[in-house]
């Protein structure tokens, strides 16, 4: 269900897409999960996908990284391939309140 | 005081006993365990701690301490039941993949049905301020813990979602919701703790500002705020949409 390995891909693709040494780009994802609310063990593609879009591209840039928008625009394109954290956590505390409220 | 205790006491009870048929009823139907362990946390201790908590000092000020003392046993072992309940729903909600999870909660009923029974063949009922000594620490401490340590992880997991919201990855009332259950446990975490700090207020001489209405107080707003986040009026639901959106704008 929890997804660690959207986190491990993304990061390698990060790391292989751009100047950042490996554990640079290690942090600037995990820093970018953080700031939106989302754990590395837990994302799944979709958030990722979010993420890519709207928080890495400002991150990168702030760490010098010149085309921040395509490199995440090929990102994101490159996940979509590939067939990980499709899955969606039906027990996650945000679906089991929705379900105690008769959501 | 004592009438706004009774209404506190009696609206809280009818919001336990409301939640507690629904979450078992649901229970029923989902075959989940979260339900089920929040329902029986309401049932025991909505309608058997708190409640026959009340009854034992009314009991006690009516002069019959034999039923006083039955009644006061049967909200100890209420308390401590609906706080097993509340630690076994944490686990099962915020601490699915924790490592030794399973140890942690053994451990702890362990702890928590010592000190229940410890308190039990040790003391009774007492009018006034609460006398608490050895096993009565214990118990506190064990039982506010439980209350401590879910509400601590729902406003963390709260704070989480507000940040995906942004993001569009979050529903902003859920995020609530998940802010009231903390809010409703940290109520009664106070409740606990509020006990001790006046227990030992008098332990060293100082006057005491222990006032049942205070718990009653606490039962009253963890009833509201159970209310606003499982039975929330429209009007409320609109009232956070539109506040989340003027503060993501």
């Amino acid at each position: 269900m929890s997804s660690p390995d959207v986190f491990e891909w993304t990061s390698q693709a990060l790391d292989e897409a751009t100047s950042l040494e490996r554990v640079e780009a290690r942090g600037t994802l995990r820093l970018s999960l953080k700031s939106s609310g989302l754990e590395a063990k837990k994302v799944n593609a979709a958030q990722m996908k979010t993420l890519l879009i709207r928080v890495l591209p400002g991150e990168l840039e702030a760490r010098g990284i010149s085309e921040a928008d395509g490199v995440c625009d090929r990102l994101v394109r490159q996940l979509a391939s590939q067939r990980i954290g499709q899955a969606v956590d039906a027990d996650s505390p945000e679906n089991l309140f929705a379900r105690l409220a008769g959501e | 005081m004592e009438i706004f205790a009774l209404i506190a006491v009696t609206i809280y009870c009818c919001v336990s006993l409301f939640m507690a048929i629904r979450l078992i009823r649901m229970a029923r139907r989902t075959r989940e365990i979260p339900e089920l362990m929040i329902g029986l946390a309401f049932l025991t201790g909505g309608m058997f701690g708190y409640p026959f908590s009340v009854a034992s000092s009314v009991l006690l000020g009516a002069s019959k301490p034999v039923a006083a003392n039955v009644t006061w046993v049967v909200a100890q072992a209420g308390m401590a039941l609906a706080a097993f309940f509340v630690l076994l729903s944490w686990r099962h909600i915020f601490a699915r993949e924790i490592p030794g999870g399973r140890a942690l909660i053994s451990g702890w009923a362990v702890l928590l049905v010592a000190s229940t029974v410890g308190v039990i063949m040790t003391s009774g009922p007492v009018p006034g301020t609460p006398v608490i000594q050895g096993f009565g620490w214990f118990m506190l401490i064990t039982q506010g813990g439980c209350y401590a340590l879910i509400g601590w992880s729902s406003y963390s997991h709260a704070r989480m979602l507000r940040k995906r919201c942004v993001l569009g990855l979050a529903d902003p009332v859920i995020a609530n919701r998940i802010w009231l259950w903390g809010l409703s446990n940290s109520s009664i975490t106070f409740s606990y703790l509020y006990t001790m700090i006046a227990t030992i207020m008098v332990r060293f001489g100082l006057p005491s500002i222990f006032d049942p209405s205070v718990i009653a107080g606490c039962g009253l707003a963890a009833a509201c705020c159970i209310t606003l986040a499982f039975l929330p009026p429209r009007a409320y639901v609109e009232r956070v949409r539109a506040k989340f959106a003027v503060e993501a704008a």
